[in-house]
């Protein structure tokens, strides 16, 4: 890529590891949320 | 603390030409101008509203707008400026500094860089789109409390949707800021040498990530609930209207902190290189931001002291809000500490930083005030209210970019920026915010409410007074545009240090930066 710093292997996936970790915290509150608070006005 | 400089040119392309440059760019330096830029604009749109509704409070009585098409200002007015202003300017510095600052090439993700900001611009021509629309754009408030928001016309899935894209837009940045700073800082750069910038970002990626879904979440129930059947906040279906309430908040007041943390770690910069004095505590500083983040999450409900909560609550949300005063003192405290006796002189971006200290501790002395729940009973939505969080927002956020973008300037584009013009852009700014602002806390104080077209003839003088403070800021702000634009299109040219005593990686480059800030990576002592 002409406007992309390279990056070597190693490092790419530990950021993309670590992203991914990331996004499934944000997920989960996300997801949780909307759980409590359907539980929450149901019982 | 940083020596090397050496840059591998053969790696160096420059950017792309034309239109493309920017549309594909995973450049940290090009997309974090795009943000700043993009922020500039919606100052100005979320400026324009603001001064619709200066306008129709000059007097009392209904003069240019509908009170439908007011509350629809002040919505508007408040979405933009907090999410397409303030927000985009700090991940626009972000993107700009963090990898200078820790001597990385890049971002870690700059394909998802890119993708971060695209999503905005589209996230508010569909909001903006909504004043064209059938029964006008939100007025609800920002805070979108149902049943009210669920009245809204044909805006309501548009201003749901643009909600998702700007808190997918926050969230991949936030990632991208971590992973960035976890993973790809220089070697020696370990995390309590980091600039206090970078720690601030640290710390309000969390908190984004943490709380932007929050957000999401109650929007898509709110989304439900009108068109799906749902009852998540209906009380007929079983639901709670006050239970939105408690989730806006937990994400909200985060929020507040989200776009302060990063005017501290800019404040943090500056301040100790025109004192020519090292920062004053620099690992308290660190400790203060981290304990801001975490009390954030335990002080939502000093929002809805008035709503009914059991007392026991009232006196916790009420303690664990004045507890946020001891971290900020300290940051306080840190700033005069590190001027004291030191060789200060007075620059643009010193008087902004120093703006921002006196005035965002006035908004900071009044918020404290509204922790007292007995007093917010009084205070609770009126202008009070208006006037702290402005001083916070205003002379706090909006300072501290303006002092970063006087600051930076120069390291950016090559060039000085106009020294004369800025000092006047400064003190109009400064006195006129005050002139809007100050008056605002004694029609509070005097009953006035917030989010209304017309008034009783009582609070006459102060109005006018707070609307003409309000045209004035609103035209000083066009001397911003107009240094920045001149700045951009040539000027003195700025040294690579540019400030005789700035400290810090990005100050080793040149002015204006390689396109790719350290190929080879720096050796930080």
């Amino acid at each position: 890529m002409y406007m992309e710093m390279e990056q070597n292997q190693q490092q790419r996936r530990a950021n993309i590891r670590l992203a991914l970790i990331l996004a499934a915290i944000a997920i989960g509150i996300f997801a949780a949320f909307i759980w409590s608070t359907m539980t929450g006005a149901n019982s | 603390m940083s020596t090397a400089t050496a840059h591998d040119d053969h790696h160096d392309h420059g950017p792309a030409k034309g239109l493309s440059r920017w549309l594909f760019t995973t450049n940290h330096k090009d997309i974090g101008t795009l943000y700043l830029l993009f922020s500039l604009m919606m100052f100005f749109i979320g400026g324009a509203l603001a001064m619709g509704i200066r306008a129709e409070l000059f007097e009392p009585g209904l003069q240019f707008v509908d009170p439908m098409f007011f509350n629809s200002l002040t919505t508007m007015h408040a979405l933009i400026m907090i999410f397409g202003a303030v927000m985009p300017a700090f991940v626009g510095l972000a993107n700009w500094l963090i990898p200078m600052m820790i001597g990385a090439p890049d971002m870690a993700l700059p394909r998802m860089n890119n993708w971060s900001f695209w999503i905005l611009p589209f996230a508010f021509a569909m909001l903006i789109s909504t004043f064209f629309m059938e029964g006008g754009a939100p007025a609800g408030g920002w805070t979108i409390y149902p049943p009210l928001v669920l009245q809204t016309g044909d805006a309501f899935p548009f201003l749901i949707f643009a909600i998702h894209m700007m808190g997918i837009s926050s969230i991949m940045g936030a990632i991208n800021v971590v992973v960035t700073i976890l993973n790809m800082r220089a070697p020696g750069m370990t995390m309590m040498k980091m600039p206090l910038f970078v720690w601030t970002w640290l710390i309000t990626a969390y908190l984004l990530i943490a709380v932007m879904p929050v957000l999401a979440g109650a929007v898509t129930m709110l989304l439900t609930d009108k068109y799906f059947g749902t009852s998540f906040f209906n009380a007929a279906g079983g639901g709670d209207p006050v239970m939105f309430q408690h989730i806006f908040w937990f994400f909200g007041h985060p929020e507040v902190y989200i776009m302060i943390l990063p005017a501290f770690g800019i404040v943090s910069q500056i301040i100790p290189t025109f004192a020519r004095k090292p920062l004053f505590g620099y690992s308290s500083m660190v400790y203060a931001t981290a304990s801001i983040a975490f009390l954030s999450f335990i002080v939502w409900a000093h929002h809805m002291f008035t709503v009914g909560l059991p007392l026991t609550g009232e006196l916790f949300f009420m303690y664990a809000t004045m507890l946020i005063a001891v971290p900020t003192g300290v940051k306080v405290f840190n700033w005069v500490s590190t001027m004291w006796k030191g060789s200060m002189t007075f620059e643009t971006p010193m008087l902004f930083a120093l703006g921002f200290v006196v005035m965002f501790t006035i908004g900071g002395f009044s918020g404290l005030m509204l922790a007292i729940t007995p007093v917010d009973f009084q205070y609770h939505d009126t202008y009070f209210v208006v006037a702290h969080f402005h001083y916070v927002l205003v002379t706090g956020a909006v300072f501290a970019i303006m002092a970063a973008a006087y600051y930076w300037m120069p390291k950016w584009t090559g060039n000085m920026y106009n020294e004369t013009l800025g000092k006047w852009h400064f003190w109009l700014s400064t006195i006129s915010v005050n002139v809007l602002f100050f008056p605002q806390h004694f029609l509070g104080l005097a009953g006035m409410p917030r989010r209304i077209p017309d008034y009783s003839i009582q609070f006459t003088e102060f109005n006018q007074i707070s609307s003409i403070g309000g045209f004035a800021f609103g035209l000083t702000q066009l001397l911003f545009a107009y240094i920045v634009i001149s700045t951009i299109r040539g000027g003195k040219k700025a040294t690579d240090q540019v400030w005789e005593d700035a400290k810090g990686l990005e100050w080793t480059l040149s002015s204006p930066p390689p396109y790719h800030s350290f190929t080879t990576a720096p050796e930080v002592k």
